[in-house]
């Protein structure tokens, strides 16, 4: 019982600690768990019956507590840390993001996705590989080539080329299903292409 | 809804990104109510001619990033924009372009499908943007007929990103 009386004093001891630290000074949260927690630490220790006898039990709390003092301190300040996330977040998070997609539609997104690569592949009268790029197919219509964007940032699924005297030339990012998303032009500095003049290929 | 394209034939072209204003309402990836046409709206694709490539220096594009940053930090000032807005550049290889992108920064994942490391200054980026092999076309000595369906790359993909908090 004085083991469980005590471990239970530690607990509390810890969230008071992790409380006092994550929580402004006056925090109401604060007076009770710290309240609860001495009142624990004290009734192990010093029991109604006399003082307590097994030491062991002392040196066992004193560690525990030293452990539980060092997670809290270091979670305490690693939460403190997320706020300033630029410098230690954007180190951290080097995934993806599906970028303002809605994760019901995922799987129907990703389907239509896959279809859509499935018959570029099917249809596709040739087939490079670039050591680094992966694999590119020739649609036989168009004689234009489809490869996977491996940057594939802000729903760009396809990188798609031309055929020139010395390779393969870009001329436009497209999405899963094959719209043109990015792409070239040629002319004055800056133009402005109006979204709604962008050719779908499919 | 525009997407903006830009082909540099000379330095001074540059000063037209400088100074074209963002466009508002700024976009948050994980917002709901986006797209990714949305969030690509104030995004940047600069394609280099030859001859600029043969001219321009990394020096002059650390300086055009650091200009266009102060542009749009004053921009945000002026209009009174209190979201926390970051940019982002990454060299598109596979299209030889630097592009550039800037968003709301409510979340700390950006929109890429794929593994990103992150670079203090954009230095590295334009390093690469500068020596790649890949500005007149992938040459077909480096492409070879393939018998697979394998789409994985030989090599893993990390993509360098440099990001900055611009207010």
């Amino acid at each position: 019982m004085k083991v469980i009386g005590l471990l239970k004093g530690i607990i509390f001891f810890n969230l008071f600690l992790s409380h006092g630290i994550l929580y402004p000074e006056g925090s109401s949260v604060c007076k009770p768990v710290a309240e609860v927690a001495i009142a624990n630490i004290v009734t192990a220790i010093c029991p109604p019956a006399g003082p307590i006898v097994a030491i062991g039990e002392l040196i066992i709390g004193g560690i525990l507590a030293g452990i539980g003092f060092y997670t809290t301190h270091r979670l305490s300040k690693k939460s403190r840390q997320q706020t300033d996330w630029f410098k230690q977040d954007w180190n951290i998070e080097r995934s993806a993001s599906p970028g303002g997609k809605d994760p019901k539609d995922d799987d129907k997104d990703q389907q239509k996705k896959n279809a859509f690569f499935e018959a570029i592949k099917l249809k596709a009268d040739k087939r490079i590989r670039h050591k680094r790029f992966g694999n590119f197919y020739r649609d036989p219509e168009t004689k234009l080539w489809w490869s996977k964007d491996r940057a594939n940032h802000g729903g760009s699924e396809f990188k798609v080329f031309k055929e020139h005297a010395k390779g393969l030339e870009w001329i436009f990012d497209a999405d899963g299903v094959g719209n043109q998303i990015v792409g070239k032009h040629k002319g004055p500095v800056g133009l402005f292409i109006p979204y709604k003049d962008l050719i779908v290929c499919s | 809804m525009f997407i903006t394209t830009t082909v540099i034939n000379d330095i001074s072209d540059l000063n037209f990104v400088i100074n074209a204003p963002l466009k508002v309402p700024l976009i948050a990836v994980e917002d709901k109510t986006s797209n990714n046409n949305a969030i690509i709206k104030n995004m940047w694709v600069l394609s280099f001619s030859l001859t600029a490539i043969n001219e321009i220096h990394a020096q002059d594009l650390i300086k055009f990033v650091a200009k266009f940053l102060e542009k749009k930090r004053q921009e945000i000032t002026q209009k009174g924009i209190a979201s926390p807005i970051v940019f982002y550049m990454w060299f598109d290889e596979m299209a030889a372009q630097l592009r550039f992108n800037t968003i709301i920064a409510f979340n700390k994942k950006l929109p890429f499908g794929c593994k990103v490391d992150i670079v203090d200054s954009p230095e590295p980026i334009i390093q690469d943007f500068l020596a790649s092999h890949y500005h007149d076309g992938i040459p077909w000595s480096e492409l070879e007929e393939s018998e697979d369906d394998l789409d994985e790359d030989e090599e893993p993909f990390i993509l360098k990103v440099f990001v900055v908090h611009i207010n």
